[in-house]
């Protein structure tokens, strides 16, 4: 063979072996003689043989086969006892399965079978056809699956040719195709739904297929939806009576594209359900409710790193806009991102920075899974937003935006995708558009919501054990989300918070039990207004929706007539009640069906309406059919000579004439036989058949009447929408005045009292609110007093202590409880002063990726970077241990100058936890910092001594014990226990011996230097002051200097 | 029960939600009975008939995570006595049952109807170490990937530590492993054998005195624990139990004296009601656990390693070790990989066999490609397979996958044998003679199926035995096809008779057997007849019959019932003939697995951004390492990342010990992972990510302490868990083991925390000789290196200038000259305010500190300089204090410091730290 021949002749062996189904009989004999062997010997045997290249012996077998197929063919082959040869079979193995050696089983058994099986088993054209067959199932499913059209002319059925066009033109859509009470879905989206759904997918003609009922519709789309897909449901356009009339009654059902739904756009269908049920009675339940269907878009000027960001709630109507500088983490974005909590990105194909791509890619996992969508550049036209937006509103209300181009961009963006859902009308709800960094909030950015543990918790991103979750006893979902809004956005000016204080207390203690029963009534039975509101809005709600919606706006109404003028003694409360917007005048036109439960058609609400004369006319044409029927009945008597004849109806058949079976003679020939049963038949006369398709036909025709009549009086009431969104809001704000009561009921909370000198912490007996409401059994309170007052100043703590003694669980109760303070809430202690802060900014714990290349430590940095640059006197900084990813001089470097920084020229109210023992020095150089230290007592005084001599006991290990009091108190810690620790966590005693002597040396080392460096300060002082012209003050401070010396 | 409840008719179908409907009374009665229930952690399914149901807290969380709408959750009966309440569908109880057991790590508890009365009993119970009574429910239409297993400890406290039996059940391989060892009171032992293993669930006894860091240990390697109690774990009936499931005499199980392995195993056989089964008796084995052929791997060095991407990462593919590697086509491929992550092993020459294999399937990418996606693409779960055939559940369907796959044995063990690579005997001895011989073995395997099976019905999905097979199935056929004729004769006759030609159908279904079929208006032309007799009327038509086809029906019937009996009687006896030859598929589907493995190795060595190279190995001890140009594995391949290889050398006695010093964003801990991931792919067989003539010794365990792992859900802070860590493995540790800490000692005060790592360190280099990569941000333990001659220094570094740092991945010799902390918030954009003052700071701090990088003469003078200048400051100010400044007019009391300035002769610091000394 040459040189080449080896490749070409494995990849032909490779090929025969797998005998793959595409090489056709040609090739498959060319391969063949290229290995010379004989033509028909494609055969399993024929392999081993073939390498021996022995002519005869495939002569042979040719012949063998032959006459194999000729028996095969002719007669079944004879089995004389199959059964017996089974079972001596199965004897034999049986024998060898009781040995442990399992080998053997195969030598006995092969044995006796090649004599039982001798004439089966040298079937080769068998064995071919066998081995052919199954590869080919084989293979036909892998082309099935792969979605390919199989090879030759296909034909398509016309439903088939008919998703085709319609997939062409959404290649990118998961397409539902309704026929008849089931969606259908086709090739791939079948089979992505087989996965998603859990349902089955087989093949049906030319595609893979499955298929859902119609009235599990919703709930499908939705798992779709989360799963990631992008949804659109294709609906018939006709209905099977009209069309029957019509020219094309052979023909498919006509259908299109009719809705689209992705994440952020897919909208609760069923919005009744659970209406009112509150969440925490709900174990286990998370916030994902209240997840706003947030889709968000973005544009970068790259030279300046400029970002502006558009969002829009499409479920609540509500948008957001901003513009800010970003640095290059991207960690303004990020905490916007965090707090919106998109379900949506919609993305330019092209001219965003790596980092920005970068951290909206990153942040999909831990940030509620949206999805990210692309649209073209070209999207993004300001001069196309502003009169696409010119279009949905007057132009007035776009004065302010006119500058703000690229916003404009972002808009025109986001229109045009909204177009594809029909949800651009979104916009024209404008003057929900606000800024989304408002300075009329308290700014808590992302790496804050984390670390306190706001709206989830750190260790598995739940609800339950979150500050929203120990605040949320509201009763209706948006009430809900508007807690949320508060949660995230503490009010920042003392009057406001007082006001929602005071409310609370009202709510809490002095509300009139009337009133308050007849309030967790009415929120009980409120479902979600605001969507319910949105879907109007859009014309997408349904008849029953829309008179629950109607209802409970009557339920408010009422309940405001009646308690209205008792409000007088709490102003929030009275405020929400004053002038409330006249629900009556626009309920007025619907006053007459606003008690219709969904029962009985639709067309039942304009029956008697005057005003619509095509549905008069309808109706009375299905009257007169009706009629029609029942004259024929009396024409039915006659001619069956049977007087009391009545039409009976027996499922959905109507109309029937029964008659027993012995009188089943008398009935014409042209009826039609509808059923029946051994006693009784039952028939259609032609008349009847004929006016029933007439009824059927008027009916549809009058449904699509009255939906067109349907859609002019929502829309009628959409019109109110700007006063029923008030009226939300107004509910929404006593719902959560309301939960934040029920929180203030708890044992042992006290009203907050605001400061207006900045600065001010004091807290008596504070307890961490979460851990608390999560149960643990002992928790010990603890007080702190920061205060800016001359004589007991406090800016910063520097708090130390060993690990495990609870330092973490301090410096979040601190915080918590200022943020709770200006949310309005009650707080978990004996009593609390505070001031207005304008900011919560921590620095926690240590987010590391290795692979994205970004340490700890940069991440630390810049966290801490952006936190100093922010902060303002009035700002409440929280840094834990600062600097522990770099070296130990760096760190304690960066530690000291950090926190000499935010106190002495920043001034912001500090909590500094740090191991490094020269930082508690800095108490000593400014007056405004102290040490703190977490508490704790030792098991007794010889250990005690043992360690302040840094001798490692010389009992057994781990018998020692460090009893943490979790109290702080004032002073540094001495020292960390580390060795301690790790005694106990059974280090060799001879390494902590090593370890104790090292750091001793590292400690007097340390401790010279601090000396040192205090000596060498006086010693600058006084060179400084011996130099200085007034000898009186000179001395004056020198005396000063001696005595603190001394 | 049964009548309390009726199915939504229209919404029967597989794909719709089922809804709940019970009466009032059923209603509040389920009620109280569920609420009467004892609490407990377990899932509860109630198992109603064509679906199943969740109630209460369960039907929350199910609608949530599952169904992703609280929608499906329905409230059951009237305040105040309501449960919420959420109906699953049988495919949808597939996937909750096995995300809750497998990924979840829940119980489960599947409840059933009482027969006969009312009420519910439990039927089973699922646990994720336990999956055995639902795994037929759960792995219908997903292959399974990882075969769980459950493991029992009982321990007892003596001396020197403990005395561990340990007791490991496989119920799908039917083995039984135990062992008993000393272990220290770290465990490490233990742990290791629980990781090897695979165990999903751990037993314990209640009542012996369990130490908390053993289920600490535990839960690290995310294992349930489930707790028993002493009656549970007893041990009396152990020996009469395990002679009934081995089928041995007792006294040949050696084992039976490891008291405490023993107690381990009742506890096991108890919990999973072995000996209820009486199928297995007989069939299980007692091996010796056997932890000491492979390497050990504790959970913290499986987490060092990247085993497995953690939640947060998402699911990108290359984050984790396990997505990188697993390119296995078959799932039996993808369980032997997750196996042998787990095994590395430690005999030179078998990990070499497994490098040749390796090396074959590089060198030959159409070899490779022809067995991934021709063959090993299609082969069945071949162990699945052969555990359906033992538990007697299999069909002719997965005879026929048998069949597929051994009909191309012969072709896959040619082209394996017929090879010309590099290592054509080890290819032939593991896996082109062992598959050629089953192969041949099989021949009559293949004679029986070929045989028996009918193959046009195949086409149709439908697997039945081919009429011809067996002579009483071939008469009654052919009666069949007799009576089929006769009717179709009836047929045609009706048809002229009443003058339907062409319109009149014959059909059959299974209700009614044969009828007529005509559209509902030609029904007239029968409606008087006395002949015909209609049986049912439907939309579709009228469907009637004559006397003459109900009687020729009826025997059809008849035919047709006998012959599936003895269809059935036949594809018993198939299916017993086929599991006989179960050994046999067991070596092939090892093979076959293994064959899998390996070429995903190589597909992963051949197809890196550059490739893969096979490394020389040496034995333990005898060389150390030198890898040449090292990558991470998974960094190397993530977006926007240039990866800068590293060659590193670790000689024996010369550089075993490495200290790692740098700035922070310089991939130190990148540095030292990827060395630890190099050697454990190295030892599991694969090619390793540097260029070629690289060298390393095999080492018996892989330790690690990396990261700040704060496992505060633990209740251990970060610095327990920490030396907890630590701890272990200066215990575990041998001469051949390879060690890698990264920044130990930060938990705790600097003096603590250096303290800590020198003495460490100084162990390690000292008395246990690993090897060990030691990362830390004490510079000051560089200087371990001027006291052993067998630690070296070397530092990751950076390019620093005014206004940025670049950092350069480089790993080079020397300790670090200087930390870039500073220069990294300055990176961070700190004010300039607080980088002055933190360069001053550090400025002041390193004055007194070593420095290591000057030379030694220059080093002595400075420390001398500023330590006389400290001494002199110290006499001025003594000096000073004693002045009686306060009876001094002002101007002598200025100039009588003066003069005590002046005599002393210092300048004052230039850079004097501007402290007000308050």
């Amino acid at each position: 063979m040459s040189k080449k021949t080896p490749t070409s002749g494995k990849q032909s062996v490779l090929s025969r072996y797998f005998s793959r189904v595409e090489s056709s009989p040609k090739t498959d004999s060319a391969i063949i003689s290229d290995e010379k062997t004989p033509q028909n010997s494609d055969t399993k045997r024929k392999l081993f043989d073939a390498t021996k290249d022995s002519k005869e012996s495939n002569d042979e077998t040719t012949k063998s086969e032959t006459v194999a197929k000729k028996q095969h063919m002719e007669t079944p082959l004879e089995h004389p006892n199959t059964e017996t040869q089974l079972e001596s079979h199965i004897a034999a193995t049986n024998i060898d399965s009781h040995e442990k050696i399992v080998l053997p089983v195969r030598a006995d058994q092969s044995s006796i079978a090649n004599d039982l099986f001798s004439n089966v088993v040298n079937d080769p054209k068998r064995h071919e056809k066998f081995v052919k067959k199954l590869s080919a199932t084989e293979q036909t499913i892998k082309n099935a699956n792969k979605d390919q059209v199989p090879k030759g002319k296909t034909t398509y059925t016309p439903l088939e040719q008919q998703y085709l066009e319609i997939r062409k033109k959404h290649p990118d859509l998961t397409l539902f195709v309704e026929c008849g009470y089931r969606y259908r879905l086709f090739a791939q989206d079948a089979e992505n739904a087989a996965k998603v759904l859990n349902i089955m997918c087989f093949m049906d003609h030319n595609m893979m297929t499955a298929s859902v009922p119609t009235v599990r519709i919703h709930v499908h789309v939705r798992r779709m939806v989360e799963a990631g897909y992008k949804v659109g449901l294709v609906r018939q356009t006709e209905t099977a009576a009209l069309k029957a009339a019509g020219s094309n009654k052979s023909s498919l059902f006509t259908r299109k594209l009719d809705a689209v739904f992705s994440k952020a756009t897919l909208m609760d269908e069923d919005l009744l359900d659970l209406a009112g049920a509150n969440m925490n009675e709900l174990p286990g339940s998370s916030n994902s409710d209240l997840l706003q269907n947030y889709i968000v878009t973005l544009s970068e000027s790259l030279a300046d790193n400029l970002i502006y960001l558009v969002a829009v709630d499409i479920s609540t109507g509500n948008i957001v806009f901003d513009e800010f500088t970003d640095d290059s983490l991207r960690s303004q974005l990020e905490s916007r991102i965090i707090q919106i909590q998109p379900s949506e990105f919609l993305l330019p194909s092209s001219g965003l920075s790596s980092s920005t791509e970068r951290l909206v890619d990153d942040l999909r996992e831990s940030c509620g899974s949206y999805s990210i969508e692309r649209c073209h550049m070209r999207n993004y036209d300001a001069e196309k937003g502003f009169s696409e937006l010119c279009k949905l509103i007057s132009q007035e209300l776009l004065s302010d935006l006119e500058r703000k181009r690229q916003i404009l961009s972002c808009i025109a963006a986001l229109i045009t995708y909204l177009h594809e859902f029909g949800l651009q009308k979104v916009f024209s709800l404008f003057h929900n558009i606000k800024h989304l960094s408002s300075t009329s909030s308290m700014s808590l950015p992302a790496g804050s919501l984390l670390n306190l543990e706001i709206l989830m918790t750190n260790e598995n991103k739940d609800y339950k054990g979150s500050l929203f979750w120990l605040l949320n006893h509201t009763k209706t979902k948006f009430g809900a989300r508007l807690l949320k809004q508060w949660v995230m956005h503490p009010l920042v000016s003392k009057d406001e918070i007082d006001k929602r204080l005071d409310a609370v207390e009202y709510f809490k203690s002095y509300m009139p039990p009337s009133i308050n029963s007849a309030l967790e009534d009415l929120l009980s039975s409120l479902p979600d207004l605001e969507r319910g509101l949105q879907r109007i809005h859009y014309g997408k709600c349904k008849a029953l929706e829309f008179f629950v919606i109607l209802r409970s706006f009557d339920r408010i109404r009422t309940w405001v007539g009646r308690f209205s003028s008792m409000a007088d003694d709490n102003k929030l409360f009275s405020e929400l009640l004053h002038d409330f917007p006249d629900i009556q005048e626009m309920l007025s036109p619907f006053a007459a069906h606003l008690s219709w439960n969904g029962e009985g058609h639709i067309s039942q609400i304009f029956k008697g309406s005057p005003d619509r004369p095509r549905i008069k006319k309808l109706f009375e044409t299905i009257d007169s059919i009706l009629q029609g029927l029942d004259d024929h009945l009396l024409d039915i008597r006659k001619l069956l000579k049977m007087p009391s004849l009545q039409y009976t109806s027996v499922l959905s058949n109507k109309y029937l004439i029964e008659v027993s079976i012995k009188d089943k003679k008398v009935i014409p020939a042209d009826w039609i036989n509808i059923g029946g049963t051994t006693k009784v038949m039952r028939y259609h006369s032609p008349f009847v058949a004929e006016s029933l398709i007439q009824l059927a036909q008027n009916q549809e025709r009058l449904t699509i009447e009255c939906e067109k009549a349907w859609d002019e009086l929502v829309r009628e009431f959409a019109s109110n929408y700007k006063c029923l969104r008030d009226i939300i809001n107004r509910i929404a704000t006593m719902d959560c005045l309301r939960s934040l009561a029920i929180t203030a009921q708890q044992p042992n909370y006290c009203k907050p009292k605001i400061v207006t000198e900045s600065g001010v912490i004091q807290i008596e007996n504070g307890r961490h609110p979460l851990v608390e409401a999560l149960g643990a059994s002992t928790y010990v309170p603890n007080s702190i007093h920061f205060s800016r007052q001359k004589d007991k100043e406090q800016v910063a703590v520097i708090l130390t202590g060993p690990n495990m003694g609870g330092k973490s669980s301090f410096i979040r109760m601190i915080s918590l409880q200022v943020v709770m303070a200006q949310i309005g809430s009650f707080v978990p202690a004996e009593s609390m002063m505070v001031s207005v802060f304008d900011g919560v900014y921590t620095r926690m714990g240590a987010r590391d990726d290795i692979n994205k290349g970004l340490s700890t430590f940069m991440v630390e940095l810049t966290e801490a970077s952006e936190i100093i640059r922010k902060s303002t006197s009035n700002s409440l900084v929280i840094m834990d241990e600062l600097g522990r990813g770099t070296s130990t001089h760096d760190g304690t470097a960066i530690a000291y100058a950090t926190l000499e920084y935010l106190v002495c020229e920043k001034k912001c109210t500090t909590l500094f936890v740090t191991h490094y023992p020269m930082i508690a020095d800095l108490e000593k150089k400014c007056a405004g910092i102290k040490n703190l230290h977490m508490s704790y007592l030792e098991e007794d005084e010889m250990e005690l001594q043992e360690v302040e001599s840094d001798v490692p006991s010389s009992g057994g290990s781990g018998n020692k014990r460090i009893t943490f009091l979790y109290k702080a108190a004032p002073g540094h810690a001495e020292r960390s226990y580390g060795l301690n620790v790790a005694r106990i966590a059974g280090l060799p005693r001879a390494v902590i011996e090593t370890a104790a002597n090292k750091a001793a040396y590292l400690e007097e080392i340390t401790s010279r230097q601090i000396g040192s460096m205090q000596r060498e300060a006086l010693f600058a002082r006084i060179s400084e002051l011996i130099s200085n012209p007034s000898a009186e003050d000179s001395k004056e401070a020198l005396a000063k200097i001696q005595i603190a010396y001394q | 029960m049964e009548d309390d409840y009726e199915e939504n008719e229209t919404e029967a179908k597989e794909t719709s939600q089922p809804v709940l409907k019970l009466d009032k009374k059923a209603e509040q009665g389920f009620i109280s009975f569920f609420k009467g229930l004892p609490k407990s952690d377990s899932v509860r399914f109630f198992d109603r008939k064509a679906y199943y149901s969740v109630h209460g807290d369960d039907a929350i969380l199910i609608g949530q995570e599952y169904y992703k709408t609280r929608d499906a959750v329905k409230v059951l009966g009237n305040p105040p006595q309501t449960l919420a309440s959420l109906c699953i569908s049988t495919a949808m109880f597939e996937t909750i049952a096995r995300d809750l057991l497998l990924s979840k790590l829940r119980h489960i508890e599947l409840w059933i109807a009482r027969a006969g009365s009312s009420g519910w009993i439990l039927d089973k119970k699922g646990s994720p170490g336990n999956i055995q009574g639902f795994e037929d429910t759960l792995f219908h239409s997903v292959e399974m990937v990882e075969t769980p297993m459950t493991a029992g400890i009982s321990i007892a406290e003596n001396p020197e530590g403990y005395n561990v039996g340990i007791s490991i059940i496989d119920q799908t391989r039917r083995m039984i492993f135990v062992a008993q060892f000393q272990d220290n009171n770290q465990f490490s032992h233990t742990e290791s054998s629980l990781v090897q293993t695979s165990a999903k669930e751990c037993l314990m006894c209640k009542d012996e005195k369990i130490p908390e860091n053993l289920t600490t240990i535990v839960s690290l390697c995310d294992i349930t624990t489930t707790m028993r109690t002493k009656l549970e774990a007893s041990p009396k009936d152990i020996e009469q139990d395990l002679s009934r499931l081995t089928g041995c005499n007792p006294n040949t199980i050696g084992e039976l004296s490891l008291r405490n392995a023993m107690i381990a195993t009742a506890m096991i056989i108890k919990y999973l009601d072995l000996t209820g089964d009486s199928s297995s008796f007989g069939k299980y084995k007692v091996c010796a656990l056997e932890t000491g052929k492979y390497m050990k791997l504790g959970g913290a060095a499986i987490k060092a390693l990247n085993f497995f991407a953690s939640k947060d990462e998402g699911k990108k593919k290359t984050t984790s070790m396990y997505g990188l590697l697993n390119r296995c086509k078959s799932a039996m491929g993808s369980r032997l990989l997750l196996q042998w992550m787990k095994q590395p092993l430690l005999s030179t020459v078998d990990i070499g066999q497994r490098h040749d294999i390796v090396e074959t399937f590089v060198s030959d990418v159409h070899l490779r490609l022809t067995m991934q996606n021709d063959f090993l693409a299609r082969i069945p779960d071949v162990p699945r397979i052969n555990r359906k055939f033992q538990r007697r559940t299999a069909n002719l369907q997965d005879v026929v996958k048998l069949y597929q796959l051994s009909s191309k044995l012969v072709g896959v063990s040619d082209l394996i044998g017929t090879h010309e690579g590099p290592h054509p005997d080890v290819m032939n001895q593991l896996f082109a003679v062992p598959l050629k011989k089953a192969a041949e073995e099989l021949s009559n395997f293949e004679g029986l199926v070929e045989s028996t099976i009918d193959l046009s019905s195949i086409e149709q999905h439908e697997y039945l035995i081919n009429p011809s097979f067996n002579e009483e199935l071939a008469e009654l056929r052919t009666r069949m096809d007799k009576l089929n004729k006769e009717i179709e004769k009836i047929s045609s006759k009706a048809a002229s008779d009443l003058g339907l030609d062409g319109r009149l159908k014959l059909e059959r279904n299974n209700q009614i057997g044969y009828f007529f079929r005509i559209t509902r208006k030609d029904e007239s032309v029968i409606r008087n007849s006395s002949e015909y007799r209609i049986v049912e009327i439907r939309k579709d038509g009228v469907r009637f019959a004559n006397s003459k086809l109900k009687q020729m029906s009826a025997q059809y019937d008849e035919l047709n019932h006998e012959y599936n009996a003895k269809q059935t009687e036949i594809v018993d006896k198939v299916i017993e003939v086929v599991s006989t030859y179960f050994p046999i598929f067991e070596t092939i589907g090892n093979c076959l697995a293994q064959l899998d493995v390996l070429i995903s190795f190589a597909d992963v060595a051949a197809s890196a951004p550059t490739p893969y190279t096979r490394p020389t190995l040496h034995e333990p001890g005898e060389y150390g390492l030198e890898l040449i140009a090292a990558r991470h594995p998974c960094v190397e391949l993530q977006d926007g990342v240039s990866f800068i290889p590293n060659t590193i050398q670790m000689r024996r006695g010369d550089s075993d010990f490495l200290i790692i010093t740098g700035p922070n964003m310089g991939g130190k801990s990148t540095y030292i992972r990827q060395i630890g991931v190099i050697v454990w792919l190295a030892q599991i067989g694969s090619f390793i990510p540097c260029d070629s003539g690289s060298k390393l010794d095999v080492v018996d365990c892989i330790l690690a302490r990396v990261g700040a792992g704060d496992s505060q859900l633990k209740g251990l802070s970060t610095f327990m868990a920490e030396m907890l860590e630590t701890s272990s493995i200066l215990k575990a540790a041998t001469r051949n083991s390879l060690i890698i800490i990264d920044e130990l000692g930060r938990g705790t005060s600097t003096y603590d925390g250096f303290g800590l790592a020198w003495s460490i360190s100084e162990h390690i280099a000292k008395e246990v000789n690993s090897l060990c990569l030691f990362a830390t941000h004490f510079h000051e333990l560089t200087t371990l290196a001027e006291h052993y001659s067998n630690v070296k220094n070397l530092h990751v570094t950076a390019h620093t200038d005014e206004k940025r740092i670049e950092m350069l991945y480089q790993v080079n010799p020397g300790p670090c000259e200087k930390s870039f902390g500073i220069h990294v918030a300055q990176l961070a954009n700190f004010p300039k305010a607080v980088i002055e003052c933190a360069k001053r700071k550090a400025q002041e701090l390193e004055d007194f500190s070593y420095k290591v990088d000057e030379d030694e003469q220059q080093k002595k003078q400075k420390l001398a300089n500023s330590k006389a200048r400290a001494e002199m400051i110290q006499a001025f100010l003594q000096q000073f204090a004693a002045l009686p400044i306060d009876q001094m007019s002002p101007e002598d009391a200025v100039e009588s410091v003066r003069r005590l300035h002046l005599t002393l002769g210092l300048e004052p610091p230039m850079d004097a730290p501007q402290i007000d000394p308050k």
